[in-house]
């Protein structure tokens, strides 16, 4: 689809000259773009390839003079180191791999539902405080986290949900609302309405013409929110910090892979492997969607 | 199709949104007052050290004896950063939870954290401890605000410099450097023998060090007159001893400049490369720091091992070494533990004279009783040898004033300051700006307290 | 594949219009209708609390906190809440560390949102250009880049400009000297000597990170340009550049828009990479505004008011750039 403009070209209007220069110019053209292209993907692969190379590297060769760039004797100590608990001291990564999956989970289905209700008010009647409740979350999805933090660490200690998992998904929730709403309103809005009037006549309740008409039609959009709301309680970090304090064994990725980097003399090597299992599922998770994440990349950037 | 896959998700999403719920709730039990604990949670700071988990091991088995009601209390060790204390003692004592029963504390922590009213008083336990009469007096007095006592010594020791004796000896360096122009000049021989070494590692976030060096050149970081202090940072005495610091690096080029901004330990914060690092690995010819460093050392690199030894940070013109900071530890009871009296049983044995004297001799610490420090115990260990001399001449004020913390660790005036001296910044209005923020900052709240 | 992607930003992904509501079905769907009169206030009601309760009543209280001497003492009644006014406003701005604390962060957001939409644009121009094997690879690169959760990213640079075993240092130290190449790279340490070079690292990363939205965002906007147009610029003698700029940089210009406010909030706002790459809260003259709130709040003392101030002026400041930002999507359409 990204075929060159030259190709569409009617010939009528093509420039006058011998066709041979023209095909000539054209394969320079399209050998150096194919190089910059070359070399776009290899620069930006390569820090990730570096940290998995890292990770399978053992000490010596880490902290060799002459770093290499494949590993010489790969090994598979680190990540054992991290799988045993050893490297961190505060337990396998499994366990916090199982936390951040709860926190992430629970958050997109709890940000889903909520944003999907918001967005079938929104797209689908007109009501007084319409255009003002859109600007809202236009404007609250701006509002910093760490504007926020000093407030909702005083908050939740009071509530008693700070050091727990349920305190941290209803945060992000919460802070994964205002961008699910105002994409997902947008896929709502696509489905024919006639459907569902259709549906209300043949004497449908509305719940049902809900989860029977307009659910199944919506789920594309969801799966492009949820997307987002996995990005953000996957990957926060600030929240879970002042949280979770020394509740170790409610830490989540981040914080574990913080952790262990901050403490004194842990390596290289583990913490590499760490950040690597940390990256792996995120990673997936994009290429595996990333048909469908058209719209949702793009809207789903916001505050990545 | 897309409608199958995304209910399934669904579908499984929902049961791991009830079980994240039920574990929450689960934790949050066992909150009975009872005087049988079911867990102590014991703060350390640093990173983890094998032989230390071992010694904790002894003593809780010891406590689990001698304590019968406490036979099922399980006690647990949680490492926390030198760097992030701070932080996560705060934190704790405003939400109250999610802190220590037992923690340790930096003795010049101790004064600070007490008076903000995060340690319980244990005057009258510490009256009726058989031990208590055998700490070291000024030791415990550091660590009494208004007449409480809220912490107990545990283990203390002193910085010096460490050095390599196999490269002492081919670089002709037959004694031990006593005065500053010595030390340089050593220090500018070894880089000199073994090229691609640095001579002497100088970290700009090390007050501990630092203040050696204004001590020893006569110097004073600040003085008390009633309870207002005044800041001495730009005395001619104390601005030599800052001087030579900073020059180690900006004129002597015999530290590197990665060291700024790091502490002895490397960046604040993260991971490996500091000049601990370097000296183990035989990039650093001169490190300063105390013995308790040797275990960090030896899990970097034993190769060097056997030439390990040490000797007193010099004073300007000799021959007594610099006053060294006298630092160490302190066990305190958490001000909302609920379990104040088993706290105070735990702290009573891992720092009962036995207990203490085997930890501090595995870490490199000095044991806080007086009994144990009698005799030539250490005469004889040429890593201990050296710091043993240096514990002769110790000054701790005024490193154990109330703000100290909140001058140190928080505000870092004297990390600040040296290194925007190491990056260039004019001496004088560096020094005369530090000196006034420090000014400030002991003397906050000071007519309440 | 990235390709694929067919709705500019700018328009929230929009693939088509909502219908408007309002036409009046026949019989029973009449009763429905009646009672929906309050159904979308029920059907935003769960989002209304959670968002009031978590993200805008703490604005409320941090604006009260920052009129107020909170701190330790007042969390737990050990002494009274007092009212000081604009004394914590006073005392921020009396303090240098504030000021270079702000120079830092606006000047590393100019250096970052430029450097992130040159990069971006660029990107985005080539994928275009390139055949769908080519940009398949690009587009999947990218997208690794954007995925990395920050927490790793920030690891993995700290790693990359290690000191000691880093590769950058030993890169440096081996590159010609017309290149910039010397020694005394190895062992340059990046993170906590200045805030230069510790802003460069932080720099270099955010645009690895930041510029694949970017570039699918603006090769989202390119698809759109009618080629025509572009053709018919070619044909009157226009270069490449010249046809970027006369054709299709005006035909963008509402995308750059919102990128630019974007970038801009984005990058004002950066906590993780800085807090994690200039060695947590150990290096004051390395604060950036984020840091700087950080550690007024919770670092001992504790000065909640302080981090409330502070909490205001960088939602006030960045209040401001989302007013243009909201004008900027507003003027596209997007409420409808």
């Amino acid at each position: 689809m990204t075929a060159p403009t030259l190709r569409i070209r009617p010939p009528s209007i093509r420039r006058p000259g011998p066709r041979t220069r023209a095909r000539a110019v054209r394969k320079t053209k399209t050998f150096s773009l194919n190089a910059v292209g070359v070399l776009v993907a290899l620069v930006t692969l390569f820090p990730i390839f570096w940290m998995i190379s890292t990770a399978f590297k053992p000490s010596q060769e880490i902290y060799s003079l002459t770093p290499r760039l494949l590993p010489a004797h790969p090994t598979l100590g680190n990540f054992s180191a991290v799988m045993s608990g050893q490297a961190s001291g505060i337990g396998s990564v499994w366990l916090f791999f199982r936390n951040s999956l709860l926190v992430t989970v629970s958050t997109v289905v709890l940000a889903s539902l909520i944003s999907l209700l918001a967005s079938v008010a929104v797209a689908r009647f007109r009501f007084r405080f319409r255009a003002s409740y859109l600007i809202m979350l236009l404007i609250v999805q701006m509002i910093p986290g760490q504007a926020l933090i000093i407030a909702l660490f005083l908050d939740f200690d009071r509530l008693n949900l700070l050091q727990s998992l349920p305190g941290l998904v209803l945060v992000y929730s919460a802070q994964a609302l205002p961008v699910s709403i105002w994409m997902l309103r947008n896929f709502v809005a696509t489905v024919p309405r006639e459907l569902e009037e259709a549906a209300a006549v043949d004497g449908a309740g509305s719940l049902r013409i809900f989860w029977r008409i307009l659910f199944p039609l919506v789920a594309p959009g969801l799966v492009a929110t949820s997307i987002f709301s996995f990005i953000t309680a996957y990957n926060e970090f600030i929240v879970a910090l002042t949280f979770l304090g020394q509740a170790h064994s409610d830490y989540t990725l981040p914080i574990y892979v913080t952790f262990f980097f901050t403490r004194g003399g842990a390596e290289w090597g583990p913490i590499m492997a760490a950040s690597t299992l940390y990256t792996i599922p995120v990673v997936l998770f994009f290429l595996i969607v990333q048909r469908r994440m058209t719209a949702g990349l793009v809207a789903g950037a916001v505050k990545g | 199709m897309k409608l199958t896959r995304s209910a399934a998700a669904f579908g499984a999403a929902a049961l791991l949104a009830g079980a994240a719920a039920g574990c929450g709730s689960s934790s949050s039990s066992g909150s009975s007052a009872s005087a049988a604990p079911a867990k102590l949670v014991v703060w350390r700071m640093g990173s983890s050290v094998p032989s230390q988990v071992t010694w904790m091991n002894g003593v809780v088995a010891q406590f689990h004896k001698k304590y019968p009601q406490y036979a099922k209390t399980k006690v647990t060790v949680d490492w926390i950063p030198w760097g992030n204390r701070v932080t996560d003692w705060t934190n704790a004592l405003t939400s109250g939870k999610g802190g220590p029963d037992v923690t340790e504390l930096g003795n010049t922590d101790t004064p600070g954290i007490a008076s903000q009213g995060a340690l319980a008083s244990i005057t009258s336990n510490v009256k009726s401890w058989s031990y208590g009469s055998g700490i070291i007096p000024g030791n415990l007095a550091n660590d009494t605000v208004n007449g409480q006592t809220y912490a107990v010594p545990w283990f203390g020791g002193v910085r010096g410099i460490w050095y390599r004796k196999d490269e002492f000896a081919k670089a002709g360096i037959t004694a031990a450097p006593t005065t500053w122009a010595q030390l340089v000049s050593d220090a500018k021989t070894l880089q000199k023998k073994y090229p691609g070494t640095f001579g002497l590692g100088a970290p700009s976030d090390y007050t501990n060090a630092i203040v050696s060096f204004i001590w020893g050149a006569g110097g004073q970081v600040a003085t008390q007159s009633g309870s207002k202090w005044t800041a001495t940072l730009n005395t001619p005495a104390s601005e030599a001893g800052i001087k030579f610091y900073a020059d180690l690096y900006l004129t002597q080029h015999v530290s590197p400049s990665k060291y700024i901004g790091q502490t002895e330990l490397g960046a604040p914060g993260a991971t490996s490369g500091g000049s601990d690092e370097d000296f183990a690995l035989g990039k650093l010819d001169m490190y300063i720091d105390g013995p308790w460093a040797q275990a960090e050392l030896t899990a970097v690199s034993k190769k060097y091992e056997a030439d390990w030894a040490s000797f007193p940070i010099p004073s300007v013109s000799g021959p007594n070494p610099s006053p060294a900071f006298s630092g160490g530890s302190d066990l305190g009871v958490w001000v909302k533990s609920k379990y104040q009296t088993a706290d105070w049983d735990l702290i009573s044995l891992m720092d009962s004279p036995a207990n203490a004297t085997t930890f501090a001799n595995s870490a490199g610490f000095f044991p806080q009783f007086t009994s144990q420090l009698k005799g030539g115990a250490y005469a004889g260990n040429p890593v201990m040898a050296g710091f043993a001399k240096a514990a002769a001449y110790t000054q701790i004020a005024p490193l154990n004033s109330k703000n100290w913390a909140t001058a140190d660790a928080t505000d870092a005036i004297i990390p600040t300051m040296m290194k925007s001296l190491m990056q260039g910044a004019s001496f004088s209005a560096t020094v005369n700006k530090a000196n006034t923020e420090l000014q400030n900052v002991l003397n906050t709240g000071s007519e309440t307290g | 594949m990235v390709d694929t992607i067919t709705n500019p930003p700018a328009r929230a992904a929009g693939p088509a219009r909502a219908p408007r509501p309002g036409r009046v079905p026949a019989g029973r769907a009449r009763a429905l209708i009646r009672r929906y009169r309050l159904a979308p206030y029920l059907l935003l009601l769960p989002s209304m609390v959670a968002i009031a309760l978590v993200l805008l009543w703490p604005v409320v209280q941090v604006t009260l906190y920052s009129f107020q001497n909170y701190g330790l003492p007042q969390t737990d009644g050990a002494a009274p809440v007092q009212w000081i006014g604009l004394g914590n406003f006073t005392a921020t701005f009396a303090d240098p560390e504030f000021w270079l604390a702000l120079r830092i962060t606006v000047l590393f957001a100019a250096a970052a949102v430029t450097l992130t939409l040159l990069a971006g644009t660029l990107v985005g121009l080539l994928l275009h250009q390139l055949g769908r094997v080519m940009a398949g690879l690009v587009g999947t690169a990218a997208l690794l880049a954007w995925a990395t959760p920050p927490v790793s990213a920030s690891v993995l640079f700290y790693w990359l400009f290690n000191p000691d075993g880093g590769l950058v240092d030993w890169s440096l130290a081996r590159l010609p000297h017309w290149l910039v190449g010397s020694t005394n790279w190895a062992g340059f340490n990046w993170t906590t000597t200045g805030a230069l070079p510790a802003y460069t690292v932080v720099t270099v990363l955010v645009v690895w990170q930041g510029f694949p939205f970017i570039a699918v965002s603006v090769l989202a906007g390119l698809k759109t340009v009618p080629a025509e147009l572009l053709e018919a610029a070619r044909v009157d003698g226009a270069g490449a550049w010249h046809g970027f700029w006369r054709i299709t940089f005006p035909l963008l210009k509402p995308i750059f828009l919102v990128l630019l406010l974007l970038s801009v909030i984005w990058d004002f706002n950066v906590f993780t990479q800085t807090y994690l790459l200039t060695g947590g809260l150990g290096n004051r003259d390395e604060f950036n505004l984020s840091l700087y709130l950080y550690d007024k709040a919770f670092t001992f003392p504790p000065s909640y008011g302080l981090g409330g101030a502070l909490a205001l002026i960088l939602t006030v400041i960045l209040l401001i750039i989302t007013v243009g930002y909201v004008r900027a999507s507003v003027r596209q359409g997007a409420l409808s």
